[in-house]
């Protein structure tokens, strides 16, 4: 759950997903749900040439199991809150 | 602290460097910032590097990233940086 | 359960698959597992009709997005320059050929690194 929440505090901020299949898109994340799958809104392809399968599509389902990053920016991650997350969610994850 | 599990001594590495292997010889080495029981991992100050071999030779290309959550079903390996 | 997909139901969608094979596609149904049901199926790059009812395993489904209206439903290689060859999608296995002998050479380069 500790990752469906942190997506969650991302929601509405541009970032960009690479795909297992190198696709790489750039995107406000819209919404998430407890797969990971993601739904990005205003998408761009970075290496659109090299794949324009995706032109004329604005809004976008990537299921979570084809995701490989994830890349974000420094200020959308409170980095403190998010240790204690991890550590709050090993400790519950002992059960 | 105990750590009757793997995945808890991922727990002392919090806030520290990490380097990762993953599938598809790619490695990654970064600051551990979170990780879940499926290997999920959040990295700050990362950096990547792609391995492939060009008429047997090591080619590395290397990228950088501030934040990246990298998909756990790619990990392979977890442990600290050999080169420190 | 997943209602992410419901904005898109009964609009023409691309869809990704994990083998690398792109569609065009009327979104007719989906499950939680994202499963997908599809109808009036065509290739995104020859516009060749695949089926009029395909079921697509959620296992197999890398993405799926709405065309923009008035969006085309093929891409069109002549404003892209590119050759038909170059346009195929890879498949997100990322097998990678002699991979033990790839992470042999790295651990053999950094124990020289660290030998020094």
């Amino acid at each position: 759950m500790l990752f469906f929440s942190f997506f969650k505090t991302l929601v509405d901020q541009e970032v960009t997903v690479e795909l297992k299949n190198d696709i790489e898109l750039k995107g406000t994340l819209k919404s998430v749900d407890q797969f990971l799958n993601l739904k990005l809104d205003n998408i761009s392809c970075s290496n659109e040439s090299r794949y324009p399968h995706l032109s004329s599509v604005r809004n976008i389902f990537i299921r979570g199991s084809t995701v490989r990053y994830v890349y974000l920016d420094k200020n959308m991650v409170d980095i403190n809150l998010l240790q204690d997350a991890a550590r709050r969610e090993a400790m519950s994850a002992k059960k | 602290m105990s750590s009757d599990s793997p995945l808890d001594l991922l727990k002392l590495n919090l806030d520290e460097k990490v380097y990762v292997k993953l599938r598809g010889a790619r490695e990654l080495t970064g600051t551990l910032q979170a990780f879940d029981s499926h290997c999920n991992i959040v990295l700050s100050d990362a950096v990547e590097t792609i391995y492939e071999l060009v008429e047997n030779e090591l080619k590395s290309t290397k990228r950088e990233a501030e934040m990246i959550f990298v998909r756990g079903d790619t990990v392979t390996l977890v442990t600290t940086p050999s080169d420190q | 359960m997943s209602p992410l997909l419901k904005d898109f139901l009964n609009t023409r969608v691309v869809v990704i698959t994990t083998e690398g094979q792109c569609f065009v596609a009327t979104l007719e149904g989906f499950d939680k597992n994202t499963n997908l049901v599809l109808s009036d199926v065509r290739d995104r790059v020859s516009q060749q009709e695949i089926a009029s009812c395909y079921f697509l395993r959620g296992s197999q489904v890398v993405c799926c997005g709405p065309l923009d209206s008035g969006g085309k439903e093929s891409v069109d290689l002549h404003d892209l320059g590119n050759d038909r060859n170059s346009l195929e999608l890879r498949d997100t296995l990322n097998r990678v050929a002699d991979e033990h002998l790839i992470w042999g050479k790295v651990w053999q380069s950094k124990e020289a690194r660290t030998s020094i």
